[in-house]
This record gives structure tokens, sequence and C-alpha cells, in this order.
């Protein structure tokens, strides 16, 4: 592994792409720090511009986007009472309470230290992890594919904030969508309406773009709170003000280090994610506490703990991507795409494949961490500058942006009209309640997940039950049925009182934020 | 019956009948070989599921009683109104981007699409305008041409 890693670092610590982390991690930092405009529609806006990079580098500075935003959204958490990202609104339970009472330059450095020491320890838990979970993958055939891609499925419309219901019909159309364009098995064009643009389905970018790029820009442009800025409390100026003491840090180590095991195993989980992570470590922090009355008034363990998680899960979910090729949430799914639009299908074969691309984006990730916690601890007042540049400025640039972008790819205008078709969708699902995260998704994992389940079917004949005759389909099957029949959270949480208290967390804080 | 709620309503009926068309073209195409599943078989799974669960959005979303409906206030209506104005103009600027980003060409269209959408859009004030439209088609310009080398439509000027 040694050897691998210094064959990594290798190809980070080139200039160029040391260069293409620092702006990934840079432009992660700024998304975060807007409230609104997250990892997912910056990454589905920048896929079609990496296209035109080399692989490695491409990955490299997308991979820094979705980390180094986990690290921004914690300033406006802190600062504003707004969360620039899902998984840091837990952040604003203490870190704004630690604001107000004069210690924001503690909550941000305890996040800062907090997040590197975790995103390191994920980092180092990939390296480890991954090359024999790869090796185990290989064992996998399309019965196996098939059953994991029904659980990631199952899991991620389930652990979704949104209805399970919504979450269910969205992931069937993305689907039905996927199945646009020439059939993967037999060529036979489906639904194409005789149009030479759809033979090739509809492109990934184009989707992405238009359902989190275009749709939220448009969601955003009748939505005046997402405009609002709100009451703003003492920046920290000095360094010194930033640096937790010796205090803070014995609080917090612990939080720090349980965090980062919490995060890493939930990021693992289809579904698991940032965003539940630190709610997860929150619920966690604050059951063990000895002074579980002091959370919520300005507990730096509240804040050590979340943050902490929300960015080892980042790392844990590169795991199903990079050794079985599944995304576990969406903007894996994007960076899948990013990875396919290269040429190069993700799973245990990247390892041996394309070694370099591999450990070069697993070093990768220990730089980003070093640029972001260089970045954050003196540039903080940067990055609440961000927040002042209006939304009427930036709406009109993300749009000429995802225009060009569209257009390049093919260099066809109907791209571009596809891409506005999907933004449409994408306002129209915001406005009526339905989440796009399932849908897409579905459509990315759309055409490996059809290619398996009718291989498995034409194996045993047509019967189904072969996903329930070989040993790992059926345990996978089994914990999907599992998750589908009784509502694997509920259980999972009333037993461990984990989920149940995370649940009460987000209902009881949202009605507050 | 009346409605209880219309976002659920609307949108369940409307996926609904996506879902029975989606059937419907499913069907057209072969469903199941000797072989095992064809190609109409995942589209007809999906339509099945869409048909199901759209059904059920719709009828919870109906109810036997008469609720309480909420009254909107005339300034509620009015923001509304404005705001599906708003979206709207997005909406046709975008689509004539997209339509004469060939023709036209990248420096005229991307130059009138800012401008609109800064100065009559979004209401800001001239200096605004011009700064922020000039530096984003710079920096878009920089980028996409010197940096990705993606070629860019000229159309009506050629010489840049």
């Amino acid at each position: 592994m040694i050897e691998n890693l210094l064959m990594g670092f290798n190809i980070s610590l080139t200039f160029h792409n040391i260069i293409m982390c620092f702006i990934g991690c840079t432009l992660g930092q700024i998304i975060g720090v807007l409230p609104g405009l997250g990892p997912t529609a910056t990454i589905a806006m920048l896929l079609t511009l990496t296209y035109k990079l080399n692989v490695t580098s491409a990955i490299i500075m997308l991979s820094g986007i979705y980390y180094g935003a986990q690290y921004g959204g914690t300033i406006t958490s802190v600062l504003f009472k707004i969360p620039g990202e899902a998984s840091t609104v837990v952040t604003i339970f203490d870190g704004y309470q630690m604001a107000l009472q004069g210690r924001a330059g503690k909550a941000l450095g305890i996040a800062a230290f907090g997040s590197f020491i975790a995103g390191t320890a994920g980092t180092i838990a990939l390296s480890i992890l991954a090359p024999p979970l790869s090796g185990f993958a290989l064992m996998f055939g399309p019965p196996e594919y098939t059953a994991l891609m029904i659980l990631g499925l199952t899991l991620v419309i389930y652990l979704g904030s949104g209805s399970t219901m919504k979450a269910i019909l969205m992931g069937a159309l993305g689907l039905a969508l996927g199945t646009v364009g020439m059939d993967p098995l037999t060529a036979i064009e489906r639904f194409t309406f005789g149009s030479q643009s759809l033979v090739e389905g509809f492109n990934m970018a184009v989707l992405a773009m238009g359902l989190f790029g275009i749709g939220e820009i448009l969601y955003m442009a009748e939505s005046t709170e997402a405009r609002a800025m709100r009451d703003v409390v003492k920046c920290p100026s000095r360094l010194r003000e930033l640096l937790p003491d010796r205090k803070d840090w014995k609080i917090s180590m612990m939080p720090i280090a349980r965090g980062s095991v919490l995060g890493f195993f939930l990021g693992i989980l289809p579904g698991g994610g940032a965003m539940i992570s630190s709610f997860a470590a929150y619920a966690l922090e604050k059951r063990i506490s000895r002074h579980p009355e002091r959370f919520g008034k300005g507990a730096i363990e509240g804040v050590a703990g979340p943050e902490s998680a929300n960015n080892s899960a980042v790392n844990g979910a590169f795991i199903p991507l990079l050794t079985l090729g599944i995304p576990s949430n969406v903007v894996m799914a994007l960076l899948m795409g990013a990875f396919i639009l290269h040429g190069i299908t993700p799973g245990p074969f990247i390892m041996e494949k394309h070694p370099n691309l591999f450990w070069g984006l697993v070093t990768s990730m220990y730089i980003g961490n070093v640029i972001l916690l260089i970045l954050n601890i003196p540039l903080i007042k940067f990055f609440v500058k961000i927040m002042e540049v209006p939304y009427a400025v930036l709406s009109p640039l993300i749009i000429m942006i995802c225009v060009i972008g569209a257009y390049s790819l093919n260099y066809n205008p109907m791209d571009v009209i596809f891409m506005f078709i999907f933004g449409l969708v994408g306002y129209l699902m915001k406005k009526f309640d339905y989440e796009p995260a399932p849908l897409m998704l579905a459509f990315v994992v759309g055409e490996i997940f059809e290619k398996s389940i009718r291989q498995s079917l034409v194996l045993s004949h047509g019967n189904p039950l072969i996903f329930f005759t070989r040993p790992i389909s059926l345990i996978l099957m089994v914990v999907a049925l599992f998750v589908i029949v009784s509502p694997l959270i509920t259980v999972l949480f009333k037993r461990g009182r984990l989920i149940s208290e995370y649940k009460q967390i987000v209902k009881e804080e949202s009605k507050e934020i | 019956m009346l409605v209880k709620n219309k976002k659920d309503f609307f949108s369940g009926f409307f996926l609904l009948l996506l879902g029975v068309y989606l059937a419907f073209r499913s069907m057209q195409l072969s469903v199941w070989s000797r072989f095992g599943p064809d190609e109409g078989f995942i589209p007809l799974l999906t339509a099945v599921i869409i048909i199901g669960i759209s059904l059920v959005i719709t009828i919870k979303s109906l109810s036997l009683t008469r609720g309480q409906e909420k009254e909107e206030t005339l300034e509620k209506q009015k923001k509304e109104i404005g705001s599906v104005f708003k979206v709207s103009l997005y909406i046709v600027l975008i689509i004539l981007y997209g339509l004469f980003l060939e023709k036209v060409g990248f420096l005229i269209t991307s130059a009138l699409f800012l401008f609109i959408m800064l100065k009559y859009v979004e209401k800001q004030s001239w200096k605004m305008t011009t700064f922020a439209g000039l530096a984003s088609i710079i920096t878009s310009y920089l980028l996409f041409v010197y940096f990705l080398g993606v070629l860019l439509p000229r159309g009506l000027i050629k010489w840049w």
C-alpha cells in the first residue's frame, strides 16, 4: 500500500494537479458558503467542462468541490445561522449559539480542525479498505449487482428527507428516462420519436445541469427568502480567535474521533452521506454526554462531532463507487458520470486498470484537506464577503455556463433545449415537493441495473429466484426487502435510539431555523 | 370529492397519465422473449410502478369532506404572480439563448442575454450591469476558449 500511496502522491503532487485540487477545494468552499447552491449543482454544471481535461485532474477537481463544500457550509451556519449545505444544518444548533456568546472563532476553528482530522482519517481508511473491498467485488456477477443496486436505490429512497412514495416514484422515473435511446443489449431504439439526438439517450450531464443547475436557478428566481441575508454576528478577525484553547481541545478530541468513525461508515452506506452522518454524530454526542442540557446552548462538542462526521462521510462515500462502481449518493452519481464521460467505468477493476487515477485521487484528498485547512483559518473574512455577491448577478452567469457547457458536449443546440426542459422539470419538482436526487441516481445506475437484471434473468431462464439462491445476492435482497417491508430506519433508530433522536432533532430544530 | 392537496393532486394526476402512456408505448416493444426479459421489460416495470404510486398520491390528495381552505391575501397573490412572471421571463430568455447561440454566435447572444437579465429582469444598476456583464463574458470566454479549447459558435461576428 505504501508503494501505491507513493505512486499516488507522485501524481497528485504535480503542479497541474495541485492547482486542480486547489481550484476544486476553493470552488467547493465558495459554493458551500453560498446557501442554495450546493456541490451537486456545481459538479453538475462543471461536468461538461472537465470533459476537456485529463481524467485524473478532472476527478481530483470535482472531488475537491464535494469535500470543500463541507468546510464552506460551516461558516454560514455559525455566523449567519444559514446552513450553506444540508450537512451543516446541525452545526447551527451549537455553532450559532457559540457565535452569539462571542465564541464564533472557536466554533469555526474547531470545525476546521475537526474536519481536517476527520477528512484525513477518512482518507486513510479509504486507502486501507478500498483494495480488499475491490477484491471482494470481483466475486459479483449480474445477480449480485442487481441485488446491490436494488438495495442501494431502496436505501437512498428510504433515507431521503421527503416523502418515501414520491422518492420511489422519482426513482422509477429516473430508470424510465434511462431507457430512452438504444437498448444496451439488443440495440433496438426506444422512445426516440425518430430523433437522432435521442438515439444515444439523454446525456447525464445535460440531465444533471438541468435538474440541479437550471432548476435551482429558476427556483431561486422566485424565492425571495433564499436571497435574503440574515443577521450577522461578529466575524473573527484575528488568527488567535480561531484557535481552540486546551480546554476546547480536551472536550472536542473524543467527539472528533467518534464523529470520524461514525461518519465514515455512514458515508459508505448507500443514501447515507454527509447530512445523515452529521445528524447521527450530533445525536450520539448528545446522548452520551454527561451534560446533554448544554447542547443547543453553545456546546463545542456539538460542533466538533458533526463537523468531523460530515467530512469523513465524504471519504466513506467513495468506497462503493471506487470498489463496486455503485454511487451511494447523488454527488457520487455525478462523479460516476464524470468517470463515464472520460470512458472509464468505476468499479473493482479501476485499481487494476487505472491505478494512477485511483491512487492519484485518494492522495489528492490528503492534499485537499491541507489546502482547506490553510484556506479556512486565515481566509474566513474573504469567504464571508462572498455571501454579499447578489444572486441577481450570479444567476445569469450560472445560466450562461450551463448553456455553453451543454452546447459544447456535442455542439448540438438540442442538448441546450433538453437541459432547459430538465431545468423546468427540476423547478416543478421543487415546487411540488419531489426530490430530484433519487431520479438522478436511478438514471445513472439505470443502464447497469437494466443490463444486470436482464442478464440475471436470462441466466435463470426467467426465474427471479436467482436473486435468492446465491449467497451474496440473497443477503442483499433480504436486507432490501427488510427495508421495504418494515421501514428499517424506524426499527434501527428505535432500537439504538439514534435515528429516533435524529428525526426528533430534525423536526425540532428545522422549526427554529 | 374535494381536492385536499392541490400540489399532490395535479402532480400525481400528471404522472399517472405519463405512466399510462409509458406503459402503452412499452407494450409496443417486446417485453419478454424465450430467453428472458427484452427491451420493453424495464420500461413496462417502471411504468407499472409510476402508475401505482401516482394513483395512490392522487387518491390520497382527495378528501370526502370539505376542509378549511386557506384564504390567500391579495398581497400574497400579487407576489406569486410577480414570481411566476419572473420565472417565465427566465425560461423564455434561456430558450432564446439556446436557440440563437449557434446562428448569432456566442458573443452577441451572451451579451444580449446578460444585458436583458441583469438590467431588466434583475433590475441592476447600469454600473453593475456593465461590470458583471463584461466580467462574465470575458471570464467565460477565457475559460471555455483558452483554458478548455471549446469551439464556441462565432455566428455573425467572425473576427474573434
